[in-house]
């Protein structure tokens, strides 16, 4: 019966997506909204041995739309803080045992300063597709240490096109991203190490 | 059953895909805010509906479910190279801007401003038209996108004018008025789909190398495609749109 439930469900998902694909849609009900607190769960901290010190500093929302993320068969997804969405997966870098996150700048090795330039989830027949991309600028004190873009991705079929599917992909996306920027990190905190 | 569906489609008008501006309704424009309304991000690539033709039932849904998500996962790996290097491109923008001087030209349109919306939800953009300090709405729908093996992108947009002023309420069509949905097609005084496509001379069915060509030089052709698309979208709107609805025959 389950099955069945989700099946149908689906079936529901992707006719309201297909519908939507060449206009407007219905009145909507409650939206899926991303905040801070709808970020990946916290990190379990593991033991360190002298971890690069970062500190996440500015984070600029450069979206041209900051509160429309898409829309699924349950309606619109909005932000109304994609900001805090985007630190809460950051702070993913601290469940590394190569970094740990400082709370200001002058404690830290390495600063991080993000920019937010895309966050959207789409409905593609029976899939979705999430994607977040920000670039990140890293100092060491005074001095620039390079930039770099990053774009986390997941594809999925939408099974039941519920609002925790979603958020679901968005954070696997988020988590994504935050995973390519280790690579430049561990580079940065060289760069700062060895002068 | 049969009968049940023949009476139901004989009750209902299909909206036209274009309804053209009548004089009358032209003359009874007080002013226009142009609304763009765009719900995509990004450029896409088209990926057509998987059909796992033979396979019926549950087991049709899960093979279907898997080819489209095997589909749309290669589409959407592929073409994420082209969205970084056009990353700072603002298609809504250059839209605006193009409609904004298209429009402007139309005098009896008296466009005062251009607005951008991405809730495409009828309730937001019921608001949008309600809310606007305009007798008349022109809603401007517009999506870009690479066809299947990306060897071109089309630029699609569905222009709609509502009426905001009872003046111009009284040329809504009569057979298609929705009294509840201020923004349903039905509604529309004016309406019709323009599209523009651009190609680049890559190899016939070869996605990725065509995917190359378009990202080459931080996506300048792309960039120069989606330009040139935003333009000819807004310049054909704005000659359309002067293109009168011939006079209605009376009845004898």
């Amino acid at each position: 019966m389950k099955t069945r439930n989700r099946l149908l469900a689906a079936s529901l998902a992707v006719a309201i997506a297909a519908a939507g694909s060449t206009g407007a849609m219905a009145a909507p009900p409650v939206p899926l909204d991303i905040t801070a607190a709808s970020g990946p769960a916290a990190p379990a901290i593991p033991a360190k041995t002298n971890p690069c010190r970062i500190h996440i500093a500015a984070l600029n929302d450069l979206r041209s739309d900051k509160t429309t993320m898409g829309y699924m068969s349950f309606g619109m997804v909005t932000s109304s803080d994609g900001p805090g969405w985007i630190r809460s997966g950051l702070k993913g870098l601290d469940g590394d045992a190569r970094f740990a996150l400082v709370d200001s700048p002058e404690k830290a090795e390495v600063v991080m300063n993000v920019e937010l330039l895309k966050s959207y989830v789409l409905a593609v027949n029976m899939t979705k597709a999430a994607t977040v991309v920000f670039r990140v600028r890293y100092n060491g004190g005074e001095r620039s240490l390079g930039d770099n873009l990053y774009r986390g991705t997941k594809d999925a079929v939408n099974w039941a096109g519920t609002k925790s599917e979603t958020l679901g992909a968005m954070n696997l996306a988020l988590v994504e991203a935050v995973n390519q920027t280790k690579a430049d990190l561990v580079k940065a905190c060289a760069a700062v190490r060895g002068g | 059953m049969l009968l049940a569906g023949a009476s139901l489609s004989a009750c209902v008008t299909p909206v036209p895909t274009h309804v053209p501006l009548t004089t009358a309704a032209r003359d009874a424009i007080p002013s226009t805010e142009v609304v763009t309304s765009i719900k995509q991000h990004e450029i896409y690539i088209f990926v057509p509906a998987a059909n796992a033709a033979g396979q019926g039932g549950v087991i049709g849904v899960f093979v279907t479910a898997g080819i489209d998500g095997a589909n749309t996962n290669a589409a959407e790996e592929s073409v994420k190279w082209v969205r970084n290097a056009i990353i700072d491109y603002d298609f809504d923008g250059v839209l605006q801007a193009d409609l904004k001087a298209s429009l402007s030209e139309v005098g009896f349109l008296k466009v005062q401003s251009v607005s951008a919306t991405k809730d495409i939800m009828y309730a937001g953009l019921d608001r949008k038209v309600t809310g606007s300090a305009q007798g008349a709405v022109l809603m401007a729908t517009a999506d870009y996108q690479f066809n299947g093996d990306a060897s071109m992108v089309t630029v699609t947009l569905q222009a709609d004018l509502f009426a905001n002023s009872p003046q111009l309420a009284a040329h809504k069509p009569a057979k298609t008025a929705n009294a509840s949905i201020v923004t349903a097609p039905g509604n529309a005084v004016y309406r019709n789909t323009f599209t523009h496509v651009a190609g680049v001379p890559g190899t016939k069915g070869n996605r990725e190398a065509n995917l190359r060509q378009w990202a080459a030089n931080n996506g300048a052709a792309l960039r120069a495609a989606l330009d040139e698309g935003s333009a000819k979208v807004a310049e054909k709107l704005a000659a359309d749109i002067q293109v009168a609805a011939p006079p209605a025959v009376a009845a004898k």
